[in-house]
């Protein structure tokens, strides 16, 4: 089958000619060993024919700066890889061809076949630049075809032109006498298929060179040459640029009235203004809030009512035994918790994709850049903080764009501290035994002011600890901050959906792998225990059930309290009563820290169970309040005095509990360094903070 | 910035809000070439249309490009006099 890869700069309509290509047949997933998203699709060809397409992340150049870029480079100058394209559509904005034909003169100059899909035409006419696409077919010496992705124009001719399209006979850019010989040597090693494609390779080292042997001597080789790449770089850019400026004179009419503000400009006056333009920015941060929170809340509850409904009815229809447990417990356990994120994860994706789509989001970046400078992060950090309100996995995957490696990876490492939708079953729970829920001045709720505050407070230790890694950590940061602002769009409804459903899928798959093994070895590790042991907790369990006459709920409560606290889960817990008896936590406690380690909200249903309450896992928040309300220490005081509920929620606040979070660090960050380093800090952090908080409370 | 007895370039940094200039060439090689591919070229006019809350990053228009840069960036891209 024909493979075609889509090309072009960032903003350039890509994605909707994508859509409009493939319609539903896309798939998202990885490009290999790196978490870029892939989007590919089939097309059909017109002739009966169909072809694979890929679309690439956008680029300016073939000298990448950003992960998701060099994905273009790495695709389109390494022969042997799976996606490496026959034909390439290059989308192009036509209001701006000065700029967007830089990286088509470099793809065409590495021997591919390239057709150039004009988009935009419209909105360059109406702000008076007329393109005239035969003659800069002529001049480019390849099919220019006007396209327009909203709408569908042009599409069966570009269907049409792929399997004719053939590869250019002359570079645009010949290179430099100077670097002819290197290039000549690499050529006569290695496979290049062009001059270009070998100048590339001296730049970006070991391009398509898998062993390192071919690496070190290609490195050698480049160093004898003497010739300096980034001289290289710049002077081939500026090349280009002279003939791309000659063509855009010849094929392309300016009559604009220049002087008078474009829209944008005009509206941007009020958005990316200091104070009504930071004003709006807070607004519509509010709204975001508010989405998340309110809007998600109903769908949340209803589907964890059908999974706990499901849970019950295969109970009741499979034959009891360990698989059935299993399954109950272990499995659609983690299930309902990957798929309770669904609608926050939907939600907030709709706004971001909203916020992308319509341009505004470039502008957010720039009215928040200055401020988070200051700690050592990046305009584009705003946007995985707020993400990481709902939750720390999208988060993480969006500070992508961010370029400077050092702001990317602190956004990374403190997006944990900020409050996602996890901890709020936990904090509801906990909330009640600090303050009281009663309802002063008849609004005035005290425990929706230990929320906020709560909120407040892992907001500012992010913002806090991304100062002090900012101080501390010793890794370079090299990548300028270089923001594009697009126009101001109206969002197209498609592509946005499209975006929300993609989302959606990525972290049910991603995350929900992760959650779903970690549930299940969680399952092992509360209902399995030494075998002795287990045998004497239950006919302990059993004798007490008797004297004091239970009946046969309350005795498999208890039965299972008593099993769970024999468990290895259990063991584990009380091994480390030591440790935590400092913050005034038990080993009951020590259990539920232990199980919720691979996810906080499991703390809920680990108290159930200790407090028997219900059957395993079952988590009513009333009862399970009430219960550990009863619940007495060695002293014969109340367990949970409002000390240890603080300690605990302030430990939860800002400790790591969450292993898939761990996982989409390692794989944005490539090494186990890093998601180490941040479980140690913050779970040394949520200890610290809990103790004094314990103290100062006892 | 204190006045000079020598020639002094003047950097986009520099720029008052809706000053045009012509752009000379960048002092850093590495930015100089990260600016050239989104479109700030040396002979072009850019113009600064608006400062962030801070005084940075900054807002251009470079030929029909809008780009922001930190300002300690734009200090690096020099214009001609």
């Amino acid at each position: 089958m024909m493979k075609v890869a889509l090309v072009g700069n960032p903003n350039t309509g890509k994605s909707s000619l994508f859509n409009r290509l493939t319609g539903l047949s896309q798939k998202v997933g990885n490009f290999p060993g790196v978490t870029v998203d892939k989007r590919t699709g089939e097309m059909n060809l017109g002739n009966g024919q169909s072809a694979s397409v890929t679309d690439l992340p956008g680029a300016y150049s073939l000298y990448p700066t950003a992960p998701d870029e060099k994905i273009v480079l790495e695709v389109l100058a390494n022969l042997k890889h799976p996606n490496f394209p026959d034909v390439v559509i290059y989308v192009a904005d036509a209001a701006n061809l000065e700029r967007h034909l830089l990286l088509l003169t470099q793809v065409a100059d590495l021997g591919l076949p390239v057709v150039l899909a004009l988009n935009m035409v419209d909105l360059a006419e109406a702000s008076g630049i007329r393109c005239y696409p035969d003659r800069l077919a002529k001049e480019l010496a390849m099919p220019v075809i006007v396209v327009n992705g909203r709408t569908g124009l042009g599409i069966d001719v570009l269907r049409a032109a792929l399997p004719k399209a053939r590869a250019r006979a002359k570079p645009f850019y010949p290179i430099p006498a100077d670097w002819q010989a290197l290039a000549a040597e690499i050529q006569r090693r290695w496979p290049a298929p062009s001059d270009y494609h070998a100048l590339l390779m001296s730049h970006h080292l070991g391009l398509g060179l898998p062993a390192a042997t071919d690496q070190e001597q290609l490195q050698a080789l480049c160093k004898r040459s003497g010739l300096r790449s980034i001289r290289g770089q710049v002077d081939e850019t500026m090349a280009r640029y002279d003939f791309i400026g000659a063509v855009v004179a010849r094929s392309v009419e300016n009559v604009a009235q220049s002087g008078s503000a474009t829209f944008s400009e005009r509206l941007d006056r009020v958005l990316m203004h200091k104070v009504w333009g930071s004003l709006t920015f807070f607004v519509i941060l509010l709204l975001l809030f508010q989405a998340i929170f309110a809007w998600s809340k109903g769908p949340m509850e209803a589907i964890e009512w059908s999974f706990a409904l499901g849970a019950e009815w295969l109970k009741v229809n499979l034959p009891g035994g360990w698989l059935t447990d299993l399954l109950t417990e272990g499995v659609m356990a983690g299930l309902a918790g990957v798929v309770v994120f669904v609608p926050q994860i939907a939600l907030l994706s709709f706004f971001i994709a909203l916020l992308e789509e319509s341009g505004y989001m470039a502008r957010a970046v720039f009215l928040s850049d200055s401020v988070m400078r200051k700690f050592g992060l990046n305009g584009r950090s705003i946007v995985s903080l707020i993400s990481g309100l709902a939750c720390a996995i999208p988060a993480i995957m969006s500070t992508r764009s961010i370029r400077n490696w050092r702001e990317r990876l602190i956004t990374i490492l403190v997006t944990p501290l900020m409050s996602c939708s996890a901890r709020i079953p936990v904090f509801m729970l906990l909330v009640t035994f600090v303050v009281p829920g009663d309802l002063y001045w008849g609004f005035f709720n005290l425990q929706g002011l230990v929320f906020m505050g709560l909120y407040l407070t892992g907001a500012g230790a992010a913002i806090f600890s991304a100062w002090a890694l900012s101080k501390l950590l010793k890794v370079a940061g090299q990548g300028f901050f270089l923001l594009e602002l697009p126009s101001y769009k109206m969002p197209h409804w498609k592509n946005v959906g499209l975006t929300v459903y993609e989302k959606v899928v990525t972290f049910v798959w991603e995350a929900g792998k992760m959650i779903l093994l970690i549930s299940v070895l969680l399952w092992g590790l509360a209902t399995y225990g030494p075998p002795s042991q287990m045998r004497t907790a239950e006919v302990q369990a059993r004798a007490e059930a008797v004297a004091a006459q239970l009946d046969t709920v309350a005795t498999a409560d208890l039965m299972a309290a008593k099993r769970l606290e024999a468990s290895y889960a259990g063991l584990l817990g009380k091994t480390i009563e030591p440790l935590i008896a400092p913050l005034g936590f038990d080993w009951k406690i020590g259990i539920a820290l232990i199980t919720s380690f691979a996810a906080r909200e499991v703390f809920v249903g680990t108290m159930a169970t200790l407090y028997s309450v219900g059957s395993a896992g079952d988590g009513d928040l009333k009862t399970v309040g009430q219960q550990m309300r009863a619940a007495k220490n060695e002293a014969g005081l109340p367990m949970y005095s409002p000390a240890v509920a603080a300690a605990l929620l302030i430990y939860y606040l800002f400790a790591m509990q969450c292993m898939s979070t761990a996982a989409v660090v390692y794989r944005e960050t490539n090494s186990w360094r890093w998601p180490v380093l941040q479980i140690v800090y913050l779970t040394a952090l949520a200890y610290l903070a809990a103790w004094v908080t314990y103290i100062c409370l006892a | 910035m204190p006045k000079s007895p020598f020639k002094t370039e003047r950097s986009i940094a520099q720029l008052a809000i809706n000053e045009r200039a012509i752009v000379d060439h960048c002092a850093d090689e590495a930015l100089s070439a990260q600016l050239l591919e989104i479109g700030l070229v040396p002979g072009q006019e850019v113009m600064l249309l608006r400062r962030g809350p801070l005084g940075s990053p900054v807002y251009l228009k470079a030929g029909k490009n809008y780009l922001a840069i930190r300002s300690k960036e734009a200090g690096q891209v020099l214009l001609q006099a």
